[in-house]
C-alpha cells in the first residue's frame, strides 16, 4: 500500500514512516506543501496523510488544489488543529478522514486501511468475528454464515458501517424502516434484542445507550483499551 | 449682549459664558464645557463686529472696502483662534492617552468628551483584563507543563542509563505523554472559554441537541467501561454559545466517566423545573470529601490521589457563570451510604423552552429517589 506522508516535522516523518513500514505500508515523505501537491499529482498513491500547517502552501490549500485537479486519492488529515469547526473545514475541503495530534499509531494505521478499502469499493465490514461480505451481502460469524432476517441485516449493517461510533436510534430507525411506519414504536428495540441473540459468541457486543442509541463494539478491543 | 447661562452640576467646573467674563472663566478652567466656551466666544465675536460697525458708521465713510476686509479678517482670526481653543481639550485628551493611558481622568475632561473618555476607559479596562488573563494563563500553563516534561525527562534518562527497566518505563512514558496531551487540551479549552466569554456573542442554543451530541461523542468511552448509561431529556433553549454549552457538558461527562467504576451506572438528565432548568450528570463513582468540594472548582485542583488535570470544573464554573447559571457537586446518598456524585447545573430563571410541549413540572424523574448531601 503506497502512502504519501506530507508533514513538516522531520522527526515525526521518520518515526511514522518506520512504524507504518513495519505494518506493510510503503511511505514517501514530503515536508513542503508544494512538493507534496506535485508528488500527489504525478504519482499514484493509495492514500495521503496530510498535515495542515505546512511551509509552501497550507495543507487545506493543497487539498483544495488536489481536488480541483480531480485528484481522488483518499486523504487523511492529521493535524494539531483539533477543534470541531476546523475538522469540518478540513472535511469540506475534501479530506476523507481527520485525526487530531497526538494520535494513536494503531488508530492511524486502521483508519488508513479503512480509507483505502473504501476507495477501492471493496470494503468488508468487520467487528470482532462478524463480517459482511461486500459482494454477496452475506453475514458471517467467523467462517459460518449467520442466518438473519432482512431487517436484522439492515440494523447490523448500519451499526457496522460506523465503526467506533454510536448510532442514534432515529438513524437506525431510518436505516431499517426508511419512511415506513413501524408496527410498534419499540420496533428498533425489538430488533436489537433479536440481533443480540444472533451475534452471541461473535466477540461483538451491542451496547445500549438509553435515550440515545446503540453501539456495536469489539469486546476484545474495548476491554484492552479499558484496561490500558 | 450676553449669552444664556449654562447650568452646572456638582463636580463639574461651573461655566458661565457671559461674553468676555465667560471667556475668562473658561480660560481659568480649560477642562470645562466646550459648548460654554463657544457660546462665550461667539458673544465676543459679535461684540467685536458690533464695535467695528460702530466705528465704520461713526467716521461717515460708509461701508468701505477696507472696513469690510478688516471685519472679515478679524472675524476669521477670532474664529480660528476660538476653534483652536475649543479643540484643545481633545488634543489634551489625546496627549494624555498617548502618554499614560491609565491616567485619563474623567473629572478633568469636558462634559462633551465624557462619553468618549468612558468608552476609552471601558476599552482600556477590557484590554488590561485580557492581558492579565493571558499572563495568568501563560504562567499557569508553563508551570503545569514543566511537571510532566520533568517526569518524562527523568523516565527517559533513567531508561537510557539502564537504571530503569525499559519495558516498564515505556508504558509509563506513554501515560505521561497522554496526561500532558490532556493538560494541553484543557489549557487550550480554558483559553477558548476566556475568549468566547469575553466576546459574549450569544445565540439561541438547543441544549437538548448539544447534550445528545456530547453523549454520542463519549459513546466509545462509555462502551470501554461498559457503563450502563442513560440520557433523559426535554427540550431546553439557552442564550449562549454552542461550543461553550458543549464544553460544559463534555467536562462534566468526562469527570463522571473518569470516576465511574467499570460496569456501573451513570447518566445525564436535562429537565425543566418551576422557575429553573436543571442539567444533572450523575454517577456511581463514590463521593467527594467535604473539605475538597469547594476547592475542586479552583484551577489545577483535583481530588487527592486523583489523576485529573484539575481544570475541568474550573472551566465549568466559568462557563456556567457566563450563562448566569450555577454549577455544584453533591454527594448522592442511598440507604445512608454515599454512592456517587451529582454534578448539577441550574439556570435559576428558566430559559425559554423550544418547540414541543415542555411541562412546568419535571417530566424526567431522577433515576432513583436519592437524597443529595450538600
Amino acid at each position: 500500500m503506497n502512502v504519501l506522508l506530507v508533514e513538516d516535522d522531520l522527526e515525526l516523518c521518520v518515526s511514522l514512516s518506520r512504524v507504518l513500514s513495519s505494518r506493510g505500508f510503503q511511505v514517501v515523505c514530503c515536508s513542503n506543501g508544494l512538493e507534496g501537491l506535485a508528488f500527489a499529482r504525478r504519482h499514484s498513491f493509495d492514500a495521503v496523510i496530510l498535515d495542515l500547517g505546512l511551509p509552501g502552501i497550507d495543507g487545506l490549500e493543497l487539498l483544495q488544489r488536489l481536488r480541483d485537479g480531480n485528484g481522488s486519492v483518499p486523504v487523511l488529515v492529521v493535524t494539531a488543529r483539533g477543534a470541531v469547526g476546523e475538522r469540518v473545514q478540513g472535511l469540506e475541503a475534501g479530506a476523507d478522514d481527520y485525526l487530531s495530534k497526538p494520535f494513536d499509531v494503531e488508530e492511524l494505521a486502521a483508519r488508513l486501511k479503512a480509507l483505502v478499502r473504501r476507495s477501492h469499493g471493496v470494503e468488508e465490514l468487520r467487528c470482532a468475528t462478524l463480517r459482511i461480505e461486500p459482494g454477496s451481502g452475506l453475514v458471517f460469524r467467523g467462517a459460518l454464515p449467520l442466518d438473519i432476517s432482512g431487517r436484522e441485516f439492515a440494523l447490523l449493517k448500519a451499526l457496522m458501517s460506523r465503526p467506533g461510533q454510536a448510532v442514534a436510534k432515529e438513524d437506525l430507525h431510518r436505516a431499517v424502516f426508511g419512511q415506513e411506519v413501524p408496527v410498534s414504536p419499540d420496533a428498533v428495540e425489538v430488533l436489537v434484542h433479536r440481533l443480540r441473540k444472533r451475534i452471541q459468541g461473535s466477540g461483538a457486543a451491542l451496547i445500549t445507550l438509553r435515550g440515545l442509541g446503540y453501539f456495536l463494539v469489539d469486546e476484545a478491543a474495548s476491554d484492552g483499551a479499558a484496561s490500558a | 449682549m450676553s449669552a444664556p447661562e449654562t447650568s452646572s452640576t456638582p463636580g463639574e467646573p461651573a461655566v458661565k459664558p457671559t461674553g468676555l467674563r465667560g471667556w475668562r472663566r473658561f480660560r481659568a478652567a480649560p477642562s470645562g464645557s466646550i459648548q460654554g466656551f463657544l457660546v462665550g466666544g461667539l458673544a465676543l465675536v459679535l461684540a467685536v463686529i458690533e464695535g467695528l460697525h460702530w466705528l465704520v458708521w461713526s467716521d461717515g465713510s460708509g461701508a468701505s472696502l477696507l472696513g469690510s476686509l478688516v471685519r472679515m479678517g478679524l472675524t476669521l482670526l477670532v474664529f480660528a483662534w476660538l476653534a483652536g481653543r475649543a479643540l484643545a481639550p481633545i488634543r489634551q485628551l489625546g496627549d494624555r492617552l498617548q502618554g499614560q493611558a491609565s491616567a485619563v481622568d474623567d473629572d478633568a475632561s469636558p462634559r462633551e468628551l465624557q462619553p468618549v473618555t468612558e468608552v476609552v476607559h471601558r476599552l482600556l479596562r477590557q484590554q488590561r483584563d485580557a492581558v492579565d488573563q493571558q499572563s495568568r494563563f501563560l504562567a499557569d500553563a508553563s508551570h503545569q507543563l514543566r511537571t510532566p516534561f520533568a517526569v518524562l525527562r527523568t523516565q527517559l534518562q533513567g531508561a537510557l542509563s539502564g537504571q530503569l527497566e525499559v519495558r516498564e518505563t515505556l508504558p509509563k512514558m506513554l501515560a505521561t505523554v497522554d496526561r500532558s496531551s490532556q493538560l494541553v487540551r484543557q489549557l487550550l479549552s480554558q483559553a477558548k472559554v476566556d475568549q468566547l466569554v469575553g466576546n459574549a456573542h450569544w445565540q439561541d442554543v438547543d441544549l437538548e441537541a448539544v447534550a445528545r451530541e456530547v453523549c454520542l461523542e463519549f459513546a466509545p468511552l462509555l462502551a470501554r467501561k461498559r457503563l450502563d448509561f442513560s440520557l433523559e431529556s426535554v427540550p431546553v433553549n439557552l442564550r449562549t454559545d454552542p461550543w461553550l454549552a458543549g464544553e460544559l457538558l463534555r467536562n462534566l461527562m468526562s469527570n463522571a466517566i473518569h470516576h465511574s467504576a467499570k460496569g456501573s451506572a451513570m447518566g445525564m438528565v436535562l429537565r425543566v423545573l418551576p422557575g429553573q432548568s436543571e442539567l444533572l450528570v450523575w454517577d456511581h463513582g463514590g463521593g467527594i470529601d467535604e473539605t475538597l468540594r469547594a476547592r475542586l472548582f479552583e484551577p489545577f485542583q483535583s481530588a487527592a490521589g486523583g489523576t485529573g488535570i484539575g481544570l475541568g470544573l474550573s472551566i465549568c464554573r466559568q462557563i456556567a457563570q457566563s450563562m448566569q447559571a450555577e454549577v455544584e457537586l453533591f454527594n448522592r446518598v442511598q440507604d445512608g451510604q454515599v454512592i456517587g456524585v451529582d454534578a448539577v447545573v441550574r439556570w435559576p430563571h428558566a430559559p425559554v423552552a423550544v418547540a414541543g410541549p415542555v411541562p412546568a413540572h419535571p417530566t424526567v424523574p431522577l433515576p432513583v429517589a436519592w437524597d443529595r448531601q450538600p
